[in-house]
């Protein structure tokens, strides 16, 4: 069991990233709190060492897809994304911004996990792959589908 | 677009909230550790609410969506088929790399699991994988398991394949799921740990289906020693009498 000062730590350096990827999962705070409390008790009792950050941080990043998962299917939830789950940032984020992150939200699931590690979080697609159990060529298909999805509802003029 | 994308999500952060209520868990669940062994489970106030909703109408979801049963198929393909109360697949997962492949070639949902299953293992992607008289495992996790056993046990799966029918404890689901594996495999990971193999979850992710089975029939049959570092690079090859060129968990396997 880890420590309560290692715990906190954790907190702090991966709590964003876990709401992040809760929200291109789950419809509102409640859920993500849920989660949070999930993966985060999984951690304290994780008795295996990491070998890194990185593999600590893909391991977090693999069980919360797997917090999102296994809630969604033990509670009905709606697929469609309501701005309640934005509405901490409504006030802070430029509209340009606002607009991506609700289009991005607003892709099909399996694009925007693949989306979302890369673009944001910088995993390359064999990383992706290695994390998520698919072929690096699926998480290439993903992304390339993905990217043509948000050049289409953002308005086609954008390189993306 | 890369940079837009980069700054849109970086404006989204945990709020205190939120981590001021993973703290108070935790720290909550340490306290409770110590006093009982009652553990208080989140979703447990959900799945109530849930409950409630059914009865007051919400009933299709209740009959159509919620899962209650799942139901593995390894061969070494892994596939998870998720179950409805009326035992209709409402969803197909390919659990490693062969998984994805093969579903990619069959559709599941909607089907009757039995239909589901004969489908699966009947599907010419699948039938790539079942040679050399390679046996299914089909690993079912449902309050009525046996019932379903019944039906597996009746069907192709047992008759033309003779393969195993087995059912797992309903905790395993989520234990199974956190290591990425399927129902079954992650059976014969438990059974191998309680003999002392040594392997890990992320080892067993890596051997084929085939070694795994045979691997657990040496120790069923007296085999005491763990697994040494030399053999699982091996049993990470492939299965034997494929001579390492037919199951692989790590690279891409194209079916075309």
């Amino acid at each position: 069991m880890r420590g309560e000062q290692e715990v906190e730590q954790a907190i702090e350096l991966y709590s964003d990233m876990i709401r992040r990827i809760c929200l291109l999962h789950l419809n509102n705070h409640e859920d993500t709190e849920d989660v949070l409390q999930e993966v985060f008790l999984k951690y304290v009792l994780h008795s295996v060492g990491f070998e890194s950050k990185e593999h600590e941080k893909a391991w977090l990043i693999r069980v919360t897809l797997n917090a999102c998962k296994d809630l969604k299917r033990k509670l009905f939830r709606h697929s469609t994304v309501p701005l309640e789950v934005l509405s901490e940032e409504a006030a802070s984020v430029v509209p340009e911004q606002m607009e991506i992150l609700e289009t991005v939200l607003s892709l099909p699931a399996k694009y925007k996990d693949v989306i979302y590690l890369h673009y944001y979080e910088g995993y390359t697609a064999k990383e992706i792959g290695t994390m998520l159990h698919k072929k690096e060529n699926t998480v290439y298909s993903l992304l390339s589908r993905g990217r043509e999805l948000l050049k289409q509802k953002l308005g086609g003029g954008r390189d993306v | 677009m890369y940079d837009e994308i980069r700054d849109a999500f970086g404006q989204i952060h945990a709020t205190d909230k939120m981590k001021r209520s993973v703290s108070e868990y935790l720290s909550g669940k340490e306290q409770k550790t110590v006093k009982s062994s009652f553990r208080f489970r989140p979703y447990a106030l959900a799945s109530a609410c849930a409950l409630l909703l059914i009865v007051a109408g919400v009933g299709n979801w209740y009959f159509w969506e919620m899962p209650v049963a799942y139901v593995s198929v390894d061969v070494n393909p892994s596939v998870e088929l998720t179950l409805n109360r009326r035992n209709r697949v409402t969803d197909a997962e390919g659990l490693n790399q062969d998984g994805e492949a093969v579903l990619e070639h069959v559709q599941l949902e909607g089907k009757d699991y039995l239909e589901a299953v004969e489908l699966l293992i009947e599907s010419d992607a699948m039938q790539a994988y079942l040679v050399e008289n390679e046996k299914p495992t089909v690993t079912v996790v449902s309050a009525k398991a046996d019932e379903l056993l019944t039906g597996l046990e009746s069907s192709i799966v047992a008759t033309h394949y003779q393969g195993m029918c087995r059912s797992a404890e309903i905790e395993t689901v989520a234990s199974a799921h956190d290591c990425g594996m399927s129902l079954g495999k992650y059976q014969i990971y438990q059974l191998l740990a309680e003999y002392g193999s040594g392997l890990t979850t992320e080892d067993c992710q890596k051997i084929p289906m085939c070694q795994l089975q045979q691997l657990l029939a040496q120790y069923e049959s007296g085999r005491e020693m763990a697994v040494e570092n030399q053999e699982l690079d091996w049993l990470q090859n492939g299965c034997a009498h494929h001579n390492g060129g037919h199951h692989h968990q790590g690279n891409s396997h194209h079916m075309e």
